[in-house]
């Protein structure tokens, strides 16, 4: 579905992957890690600087109007509706453009309008809309079509958690109908829920590109351990821990357990000083991504 | 499907124009006022004479009217192009499986189909009633004048988009759009009859596009020109369309290649 061969463009260098048909992938890294211009050569907005990319097995720069028909876009920088037309208006637009059939045009957009949570705003005109409603009502318009690939660029940037979720279901609809489905993020816990693969970007290189079950063996265990004194602050720094961080009588370590036992921790800590609390948790897979491969939390 | 899409366009910008009843009441006040002030500027010029170089006042002012009646609807969006740069929606429609030029032509064709109903029909009928038009030359030339219309169009249309595609380099393009408007009011008679150019400025004129826009349908109307000139001057309206269409068209593959390359 898409073939990056050794692919550089501004601050990305060397990228090289492919995306089988069906596969929802992450994208994510810091801001500037190079998400956004990916996205962008994929969808032929941008032309590789050297190497080369196939969308549909085809340039997607070239051969852009042939592909376009098949891809829904959503980036981040990018206006998509006029603002001087109604929600509604710019959805019918797109029902000419892509030459949707009344019926279901009709029921995608009562059911994407539904779920999403725009359905009262549809006759709005889009200059009246705060940045969240603009947002579900423009991701509402990539998924009233039916596309084989979806690209998304940070897409929860102004949802709350209703409007995430309803997202995340949408995705999983697609994917289940066979789309395949890009989804950058600066927040892998934005997309943890629906990407199976990820990549990982940082400062334009690809630090990690695969399924996520393999990330989260990479990765996880990263535990981390709350605990608050009641005494001085221990002395740990014989202890592997990844990060620590101490806030008055709050101290929080981040450590690997396959390097380190929780049990060492707790007998490293109750032997050097009095403790009122503890408490132990297995880190997500964002914060273990940040504190793994960005060296904070 | 295509041409359903630029159909749907269409229809949405004529849609759209009669929204703004306020600004349409104005422009046809707009083209009444300019079409009494040059008419009695050159019946005060013209005085009791009967005509200049052969020029009749009569046919001066059916000059006015044809060409304020012509500008009335020929529409053309200068900066449909550049304000999509500017606010980065050019990204969003070059992501359209739709030409872009197609829209463009399509958004302004609704416009002026628009323009053409309510505002030409309604201003020509206030000028014919009260400042008075000569009657066209033949049925014929009714006909001709009609088709050099829309090769005018034609060749207005194809200017903008010419000088449209300068904003891929420039970030505002109000000046030169500002110069090539000058430049159309003044040497496509619709300010200036042709007829009392010197000669040496109606050389120069010969070899632009300007009077193929306006000047050639008025004098088709007229009957000042027959035959092989009128063919010549369809000719002429057509070679220019090409021409600065296919011009355009190169500084629009460079303008792209920019944005693909550079990133807008």
């Amino acid at each position: 579905m898409i073939i990056c061969k050794d692919v550089n463009k501004f601050i990305l260098k060397g990228i090289e992957l492919h995306v089988p048909k069906g596969v929802t992938l992450g994208v994510i890294g810091a801001s500037g890690a190079g998400k956004t211009t990916f996205l962008k050569l994929i969808s032929g907005l941008l032309s590789p600087g050297r190497g080369s990319i196939y969308t549909f097995r085809k340039d997607p720069v070239g051969k852009r109007r042939e592909i376009l028909k098949d891809i829904a876009v959503l980036f981040a920088d990018i206006p998509v509706f006029n603002d001087e037309l109604s929600v509604r208006d710019s959805l019918n637009e797109m029902k000419t453009i892509y030459g949707i059939e009344k019926e279901r045009f009709t029921e995608r957009t009562e059911y994407v309008a539904d779920i999403l949570g725009f359905k009262d705003i549809l006759d709005t005109r889009v200059r009246a809309l705060s940045l969240g409603q603009k947002r579900r009502a423009e991701l509402g318009m990539c998924f009233i079509r039916d596309a084989g690939l979806y690209i998304f660029d940070e897409p929860c940037i102004g949802l709350d958690q209703n409007a995430k979720a309803a997202f995340y279901t949408l995705v999983k609809e697609k994917k289940q109908e066979g789309a395949t489905i890009l989804i950058s993020s600066h927040d892998m816990e934005d997309i943890s829920e629906v990407a199976e693969r990820v990549l990982l970007l940082d400062d334009g290189e690809a630090v990690f590109y695969g399924s996520k079950d393999e990330l989260v063996k990479k990765l996880i265990p990263m535990e981390e351990c709350s605990i608050k004194l009641d005494g001085a602050i221990p002395d740990i720094s014989d202890l592997e821990v990844e990060k620590l961080i101490i806030d008055n009588d709050m101290m929080k370590i981040y450590y690997n357990s396959n390097h380190v036992s929780s049990k060492e921790v707790i007998e490293r800590i109750c032997a050097g000083t009095m403790v009122k609390s503890l408490n132990f948790r297995r880190s997500g897979l964002g914060e273990s991504i940040k504190i793994s491969h960005f060296g904070r939390v | 499907m295509k041409m359903k899409a630029y159909m749907a366009f269409a229809k949405k910008s004529f849609l759209q124009k009669s929204a703004y009843r306020m600004e349409h009441w104005m422009g046809i006040l707009n083209t009444l006022i300019r079409l009494v002030i040059y008419v009695e500027i050159y019946r005060a010029l013209y005085g009791a004479r009967e005509a200049v170089d052969g020029i009749t006042m009569s046919m001066v002012t059916t000059n006015f009217i044809l060409s304020l009646g012509m500008e009335s609807f020929f529409v053309v969006d200068d900066f449909y192009l550049s304000y999509r740069i500017g606010n980065g929606s050019i990204a969003s429609e070059m992501l359209l499986p739709v030409s872009f030029h197609g829209r463009m032509l399509a958004d302004n064709l609704g416009t002026a189909a628009f323009k053409l109903i309510f505002h030409f029909i309604p201003a020509m009928l206030v000028a014919v009633l009260f400042i008075g038009i000569s009657a066209p030359a033949g049925a014929a030339s009714m006909g001709l004048f009609v088709l050099s219309v829309l090769f005018g169009y034609g060749v207005l249309w194809s200017i903008s988009f010419m000088f449209q595609m300068f904003s891929f380099w420039l970030i505002n393009v109000w000046a030169i759009m500002t110069i090539k408007n000058v430049f159309i009011n003044v040497l496509s008679g619709a300010m200036i009859p042709l007829w009392f150019m010197p000669e040496s400025m109606k050389n120069v004129i010969k070899f632009t596009p300007f009077e193929s826009i306006y000047f050639t349908p008025v004098q088709i109307y007229l009957g000042k020109i027959t035959g092989a000139e009128i063919a010549g001057g369809f000719i002429k309206q057509i070679i220019w369309i090409v021409c600065l269409l296919g011009i355009g068209m190169i500084l629009w593959h460079k303008g792209q290649k920019k944005l693909v390359v550079q990133g807008g």
